[in-house]
C-alpha cells in the first residue's frame, strides 16, 4: 500500500522558478494547495508566475530574487523564503543549462559554467537547505532535478552529464545523513523534456521527449509518495537501466 | 549563454493551418517569457515575424514561413479576475480551454466561443471570432476591454475602444499584423450550470430552416443550422435548427443540482494518421448527410446536454483534420446581408450540386453586427462549407466568390487559403482604414504571415501612393 504524503498546506520554495519544469511544476503545486515562495533571476518574470499561480490557486506566493553562481546569498535567500511562507517544508531545486558540449570542449571556462551552475550551485543551495531543514527538526523534504544525462557519460554532452552525476551523488549522501532526521531527498531524472532548454535541438525521436505537463505529475506524485530516485517519464528508468548495463568496452563504440 | 538568457532558440518547422493546405517550411520560436518574446520581435535574425496562437484557422493566416513563426501558446499567465463583473486579464497565448478549466468550476464562462476550446486569447482577437450566439452577443472583440501590444518598434502600449481605438480596431481581426497582443482582458459570462438546454427543430426546406432562425433567434442565445448539402429540389436547404440556452439549476434533475458546475467530459478520440485517400469523399460525405438528418430529425425536441458536447463537438476527436487525408481541404465560410440571403444560398447550394460537391459541415447562422475594421461577420446570413482539395476545387471556389461579392458579402479570413487580393479589397472596404493604422504601428511590414503576403496586405501601399 503506497501511502501518498498530501501537499495541501506544505511551504515548498522553488529555486530557478521560472525553467521550463518548474513552471509547470509550479501550477501542478497551486492545484494541490501548496503555498509557495519562487526564486529567480529574472524577478519581473517571477512576479507574473506568481501572480498568476496566486489566482489558479488561491493561496499567497511570493517570490524572491536567486543568484545561482552568488553562493554567499544562498543562505540569506532561503531565510528570506522561510520568513516569507511562515516556515519550510520544501526546497526544490530546478534550475540548470543544458550549454553547449561544443564550445565547451573548446573552452573549458563553458565548461565550468556548465559544472557551476548544474553542479555546485544546486549543491550550496542543497547544502544549506539540509542545514535549516535539519535545524528545524520537524522534518521536510529536498528535491532536485538531476537528468538521465547523468546516468552515463556521453561524447555529446558529458560536461553537463558529469555535473548531473555529481548531483546525484551528492543527493545519495545527503539522503543517507538526513534520513535520521526524517527529511526526504527526491532525485528527479529526466529525459528530454520539450522546454526552451531544448527547444530547436532537434532530439533525435521526438517522440521520446516528454511534454513539461506530464513530467511536472511525475515529479509532483513522486513527492506525494515520498520517492527516492524517480525517472520521468518512467520508461526512461528501463533505458538508462539498458544503457548502463552496457560495459565500457562495448559502449565506447556505440554512437549514442 | 546568449541562447539561456533570452531562450530564443529558434527551430525549422513545418507550418500548416488546420485545414493543412497550403504547407510551408519555415522558422519558429517558441518563447515563454516577456524578455523573450521581445528579443524575437526584434531580432535581426529574421526580416519579418508572426505571433501564432493553436493553429486553429484554416488556411494560411497563422504562420511566416519567409521570416519567423511565434508560437505562443506558452505565454499564458492570468494577470488578475475580478469575480464582481467577470473581468479577466491573461496573457495573450492562453488558451480557452485553460479558461474553462479554471473559471468554468467557479461559475464563469466564455462570454463568446468558437466551436473549438483549442484556440488563445490573441489567436480569438486576431480572427474576431464568432459562436453560437453572434446575433444576440457579437463576436469576442465586443467582450474584450483593454490590450497590451508588442509594436514592431519594441514599443508596448495599452489600447482599448476607449484609448487608442484606431489601434484597438485594427487589431480586433486584424489577423495578427498590427503586433504582438501580450495581454488581453475578456469578460467572463456569469453561468449557474455545466448544462445547456438544447432544442432539435428540424426543417424541410431552405425557406422554412431561414424563418426558424429568425423566429428564434430574438429569443434563444444559442443558435446554429445544420445544413444538409446533398439534398436537391425541394429538399433543397433542408436542415437541423440547434437552439440552447444554459440551463439553471431548477432545470437540473436533483442528482446533478448538488454538484451543477461538474463537467462531463464525454468521450475522447484520435485520429492517428492521415486517413488514405481520404476517409471524407463525396461518396462517405453524401452519406454521412442524409444520415445525420435523419437521426437528427428523430431527436426533434428539448433536451440537456452537457456544455463540452455542445459547443465542442469535434474536440472529442483530436486531430480531426486528418480524416480528409494527406492533400488537406479547405473551409469555404461566407456571409451575406439578410437582403440577398436566400438568393445567394440557393445558388450556392445549386452550384455545389451541380458541381457534385458535398461539404461535410455546412453550418447556416445569422449574424448581428461586426466589431474590428477587418471582423468578418455583418447583419446577415453566414454559410460554412468545407471541401477536401481536389483538382478544379479552386476554379469551382471563384465562381462562389462571384456570387458572394455579388450579393454584397464576404469571406471569413481565418478560413481562406486562396482568395486573391482584388477579391479581398472588394470584400473589406474597411481595408484602406485598417492599413493607414498598419502604415502607423508597423510602416515596414515586420508583422506578416503567408496570406498577408498571398493578400498584399503590405503598409509599404500606403506609403507608395
Amino acid at each position: 500500500m503506497s501511502h501518498l504524503q498530501s501537499l495541501r498546506g506544505r511551504r515548498i520554495c522553488l529555486v530557478g522558478s521560472t525553467s521550463g519544469i518548474a513552471r509547470v511544476v509550479a501550477r501542478e503545486l497551486v492545484a494541490r494547495g501548496a503555498i509557495l515562495h519562487l526564486g529567480a533571476r529574472d524577478l519581473e518574470e517571477a512576479r507574473r508566475d506568481a501572480v498568476d499561480l496566486e489566482l489558479r490557486g488561491g493561496l499567497p506566493v511570493s517570490v524572491g530574487r536567486f543568484e545561482a553562481l552568488d553562493l554567499g546569498s544562498h543562505a540569506a535567500f532561503l531565510a528570506e523564503a522561510r520568513q516569507r511562507m511562515g516556515g519550510l517544508d520544501c526546497v526544490l531545486v530546478a534550475f540548470g543549462i543544458l550549454g553547449d558540449q561544443e564550445r565547451a570542449r573548446r573552452d573549458f571556462a563553458d565548461a565550468r559554467q556548465i559544472m557551476d551552475l548544474n553542479y555546485l550551485a544546486p549543491a550550496s543551495v542543497l547544502s544549506h537547505a539540509a542545514a535549516m531543514l535539519e535545524d528545524q527538526g520537524t522534518g521536510g523534504m529536498l528535491v532536485a532535478l538531476g537528468s538521465v544525462a547523468g546516468d552515463r557519460g556521453r561524447p555529446g554532452n558529458y560536461t553537463y552529464g558529469s555535473a548531473k552525476a555529481g548531483l546525484h551523488a551528492y543527493l545519495q549522501g545527503l539522503r543517507g545523513r538526513l534520513a535520521s532526521a526524517g527529511i526526504r531527498v527526491l532525485t528527479v531524472k529526466p529525459g528530454p523534456v520539450d522546454t526552451p532548454m531544448t527547444f530547436g535541438m532537434g532530439f533525435p525521436g521526438g517522440r521520446l521527449t516528454a511534454q513539461p505537463e506530464a513530467v511536472a505529475r511525475g515529479i509532483v506524485r513522486a513527492m506525494e509518495r515520498g520517492s527516492e530516485v524517480v525517472y520521468v517519464p518512467c520508461f526512461w528508468g528501463l533505458i538508462m537501466g539498458v544503457l548502463k548495463a552496457i560495459p565500457e568496452s562495448l559502449f565506447k563504440r556505440m554512437k549514442l | 549563454m546568449t541562447k539561456t538568457k533570452v531562450g530564443l532558440a529558434a527551430e525549422t518547422r513545418k507550418l500548416a493551418g488546420w485545414g493543412r493546405y497550403p504547407e510551408a517550411t519555415g522558422l519558429a520560436v517558441r518563447p515563454e517569457k516577456l524578455s523573450a518574446v521581445r528579443a524575437a520581435v526584434g531580432s535581426d535574425r529574421w526580416s519579418s515575424v508572426l505571433a501564432r496562437g493553436l493553429g486553429r484557422s484554416y488556411g494560411d493566416p497563422a504562420f511566416n514561413p519567409e521570416g519567423c513563426t511565434l508560437f505562443t501558446e506558452r505565454l499564458d499567465r492570468l494577470i488578475s479576475f475580478d469575480p464582481a463583473s467577470g473581468w479577466l486579464r491573461a496573457e495573450g497565448g492562453l488558451s480557452f480551454r485553460a479558461i474553462l478549466d479554471l473559471f468554468l468550476p467557479r461559475g464563469w464562462f466564455l462570454p463568446v466561443t468558437p466551436g473549438t476550446r483549442h484556440v488563445t486569447l490573441a489567436g480569438a482577437l486576431a480572427c474576431d471570432v464568432h459562436g453560437k450566439n453572434h446575433h444576440r452577443d457579437g463576436s469576442v472583440g465586443r467582450h474584450v476591454g483593454g490590450l497590451r501590444m508588442l509594436l514592431a518598434s519594441g514599443e508596448e502600449v495599452e489600447c482599448s475602444a476607449q484609448e487608442r481605438p484606431d489601434l484597438f480596431h485594427a487589431t480586433v481581426g486584424g489577423m495578427g499584423l498590427t503586433g504582438l497582443v501580450l495581454e488581453a482582458e475578456l469578460r467572463l459570462r456569469p453561468i449557474q450550470t455545466a448544462m445547456i438546454r438544447q432544442q432539435v427543430r428540424p426543417a424541410g426546406d431552405l425557406d422554412s430552416l431561414m424563418a426558424l432562425l429568425e423566429e428564434h433567434d430574438n429569443r434563444v442565445p444559442y443558435s446554429v443550422a445544420w445544413l444538409d448539402t446533398v439534398a436537391e429540389g425541394r429538399n433543397l436547404g433542408r436542415g437541423v435548427l440547434l437552439l440552447g440556452d444554459h440551463a439553471g439549476i431548477a432545470d437540473l434533475p436533483s442528482s446533478q443540482a448538488r454538484n451543477p458546475l461538474s463537467r462531463r467530459p464525454g468521450l475522447r478520440a484520435t485520429v492517428p494518421f492521415d486517413a488514405p485517400g481520404g476517409l471524407l469523399n463525396p461518396t462517405t460525405i453524401r452519406a454521412f448527410n442524409s444520415t445525420y438528418y435523419n437521426l437528427q430529425k428523430r431527436k426533434a425536441g428539448e433536451s440537456l446536454i452537457a456544455l463540452d458536447p455542445y459547443f465542442y463537438p469535434l474536440d472529442i476527436v483530436d486531430d480531426w483534420n486528418r480524416m480528409y487525408g494527406r492533400s488537406g481541404f479547405v473551409q469555404y465560410q461566407f456571409v451575406v446581408p439578410t437582403s440577398t440571403a436566400r438568393s445567394t444560398l440557393v445558388g450556392v447550394l445549386e452550384a455545389c450540386a451541380r458541381k457534385g460537391l458535398a461539404s461535410f459541415l455546412s453550418v447556416l447562422k445569422r449574424f448581428g453586427p461586426g466589431a474590428g475594421n477587418l471582423s468578418f461577420p455583418f447583419e446577415g446570413y453566414t454559410l460554412t462549407l468545407d471541401f477536401p482539395v481536389a483538382p478544379g476545387l479552386f476554379e469551382f471556389l471563384d465562381d462562389l466568390d462571384w456570387m458572394v461579392l455579388d450579393a454584397g458579402g464576404r469571406l471569413y479570413l481565418a478560413k481562406d487559403a486562396r482568395m486573391s487580393p482584388a477579391t479581398f479589397r472588394a470584400m473589406y472596404p474597411e481595408f484602406r482604414r485598417w492599413l493607414e493604422v498598419k502604415h502607423q504601428v508597423d510602416p515596414h511590414d515586420r508583422f506578416r504571415s503567408a496570406q498577408s503576403v498571398r493578400l498584399a496586405m503590405h503598409s509599404q501601399e500606403v506609403s507608395s501612393r
